[in-house]
């Protein structure tokens, strides 16, 4: 049986690109971002917990404890500083993001379309 | 940034390029957000923005799919049980990193932000992304390809899917660019083909990897050589956009007229430039596309034949440059114009001159840089033993 | 100093023997057309001129006034002409929408993620 948060993250992905693709306001399309990256993290933070099919996680640094009696730290680690770039990502898409509705007064990616051909 | 594509091209862990690539990443959307009070600059840079973070979150969902799959993230035990183990997810894996180091590279059909980018950003900007940046998107896509799949995938596939968007690539890159009145953003097209030129000559080798490992390292050979060629002239050229902007403070080449008299250094360096990128003996460009041309002939002769239709239109567009912004009358407009300052022609006299030396001695620079870095990237057992072995796996 | 391949040479004097020797043969060609035909632009069709991408009775105007530039946006009309329903399409791929973009990026992924899956091996 496929565990919920797979299924979850997939559909989260899925939805974030559905929004990429036809989403035309700059907001909406970088909180789309967000959500693709959100699923990503979910997935890959639910790889850490115990599934047998996978393999039980292993702390490196413990020794001598139960077999599946903790969630893999690798994954942590990975996500924590995926979210800390994701962060940074979004900080920066924002201030340009205003930086373009103070040049064009619109967020329509239709409209804001002065470089072309 | 520069320890950032540093960090990528030494590191030994996927995770470890996603970050420096994220860190290499988000200094360059900075950059090129660096004029914020014109409009083309902030267009440009949100474009940029989130069709990179897009590859990025491909690049990311992979990596997570291949620690789900074998549970490790070092390059070497991954290639390792990759090799042992081959899984339909690593194959889906393979298929995210494709696609997102291609969308950093600025492939054909999603060249679309290199235009835009190169176009506004400062020169010096897009000379480090048209040098630097996207050579380091195409450098990790071919160490995934190799160095992780390289034995477990068919290579035969995987390198047609790599022909096939270079000769898209090269076929739109120099038709749009013949197009373009706007110098940089002509030279931005141009770039985009140059990539397909590389990609090419790789996929040429690794399509031909398993029935001819020496016809394979001769063609890796030739696009890493293109690779190195590409960062110096494309330099050179960008820089010499720069130049003109600065001095005459447009480059509009509708605008532009009769430079060639005012600037006769800026002019003789981009002569030579546009040489080299058309691939006319004897310039650097010359000897790596010519081992592009004899390398993919041996695959199928069709397509040397799209490679140098595509330096043909490469030409025209340069012909066009040189046409509309130093030939010609001397215009009333531009006659306070004044050759570029010292500090500007010194590193554009040097990328000239080196330029001219490799074309003249491409063995040297084959055999001492080439060949190591191509045998480097194929060694995959090599590697997988090397590090394995340290540490004692 | 030679860069010898599976296909033949590469030797820089060689090379500059060869662009002589070119050379040499391109201008003595020259000079004799140039004999055979001297009067080949005295009030005939080929003398008149004829700038692409204009208009001809433009084009006679601007001759009559000898301020006559010739812009970049003169070249290649033949073969803009004549790819014209290429380009047409090709602009309209280029019309820097930023859907359009994204819309790419995905439609590559899936085409990369079919041919991998299937032919991928594996």
């Amino acid at each position: 049986m496929i565990a919920f948060q797979f299924v979850a993250a997939f559909v989260m992905i899925i939805i974030a690109l559905y929004g990429l693709m036809f989403k035309t306001n700059l907001i909406k399309m970088l909180i789309c971002l967000n959500i693709l990256g959100s699923g990503i993290h979910l997935l890959l933070i639910s790889l850490g917990y115990m599934f047998p099919v996978v393999g039980l996680p292993t702390a490196p640094i413990f020794t001598g404890f139960e077999e599946g009696a903790m969630v893999g730290p690798l994954p942590q680690a990975l996500v924590l500083t995926a979210i800390v770039i994701g962060v940074c990502i979004t900080a920066l898409a924002l201030s340009i993001t205003v930086q373009v509705y103070r040049h064009y007064n619109t967020l329509d990616v239709r409209k804001i379309r002065r470089l072309r051909e | 940034m520069i320890a950032g594509l540093l960090g990528i091209v030494i590191t030994g862990d996927i995770f470890n390029m996603y970050v420096f690539l994220e860190i290499a990443a988000i200094s360059i959307y900075a950059l090129v957000a660096f004029k914020k009070d014109t409009p083309e600059s902030m267009e440009a840079a949100i474009k940029y923005l989130i069709v990179g973070s897009i590859a990025s979150s491909f690049i990311l969902l992979g990596i997570a799919l291949l620690y789900g799959e074998y549970g490790t993230l070092a390059m070497a035990q991954l290639a390792y049980d990759i090799q042992v183990s081959p899984t339909l997810v690593g194959n889906v894996a393979l298929a995210l990193f494709i696609t997102g180091f291609a969308i950093k590279a600025g492939i054909v059909p999603m060249h679309l932000w290199v235009a835009d980018a190169y176009a506004v950003a400062p020169t010096p900007i897009s000379m480090f992304l048209s040098g630097i940046a996207t050579k380091v998107g195409l450098y990790a896509l071919f160490r995934v390809a190799f160095t992780l799949f390289g034995a477990s995938i068919n290579e035969t596939a995987i390198g047609r899917i790599l022909i096939i968007f270079a000769v898209i690539t090269i076929f739109v890159g120099t038709s749009m660019a013949l197009l373009q009145t706007d110098f940089k953003r002509l030279l931005a097209y141009s770039s985009v083909s140059q990539v397909g030129y590389i990609l090419l000559g790789v996929g040429v080798g690794f399509s031909v990897m398993m029935v001819d490992r020496d016809i394979g390292i001769y063609s890796i050979n030739a696009g890493i050589f293109h690779l190195l060629n590409h960062a110096l002239f494309g330099a050179l050229i960008f820089m010499i956009a720069g130049v003109i902007l600065r001095q005459v403070g447009t480059i509009n080449l509708n605008e532009l007229g009769g430079l060639a008299k005012k600037m006769p250094v800026t002019t003789i360096c981009f002569l030579i430039a546009s040489a080299s990128i058309i691939g006319i003996p004897p310039f650097n460009g010359f000897a790596s596309k010519w081992l592009i041309y004899t390398s993919t002939a041996i695959y199928n002769p069709l397509l040397p034949v799209i490679a140098i239709a595509g330096s043909v239109l490469t030409a025209g567009a340069y012909v066009k440059v040189f046409h509309g912004a130093f030939s010609g009358r001397e215009l009333d407009e531009f006659k306070d114009v004044k050759e570029a300052t010292l500090t500007m022609l010194v590193p554009m006299i040097i990328l000239a001159i080196s330029c001219i030396v490799i074309g003249l001695f491409p063995v040297y620079v084959v055999d001492m840089v080439i060949s190591p870095a191509t045998e480097a990237l194929l060694n995959q057992e090599r590697y997988i033993i090397t590090v394995l072995g340290l540490r004692g796996g | 100093m030679t860069f010898v391949t599976e296909f033949g040479y590469w030797n820089a004097f060689a090379f500059a023997f060869a662009i002589l020797v070119s050379l040499l043969i391109s201008g003595a060609l020259g000079e004799w057309a140039k004999r055979m035909a001297p009067e080949y632009r005295k009030g005939r069709e080929e003398g008149k001129m004829f700038l692409s991408g204009e208009d001809e009775s433009a084009v006679r105007e601007l001759q009559a006034t000898k301020e006559l530039q010739v812009s970049c946006h003169n070249l290649f009309w033949g073969f803009r002409e004549a790819l014209r329903s290429y380009y047409t399409e090709a602009k309209k791929e280029h019309s820097g929408v930023l859907s359009q973009y994204t819309f790419w990026l995905i439609v590559v992924l899936a085409v990369v993620f079919l041919i991998v899956v299937i032919w991928g091996g594996a």
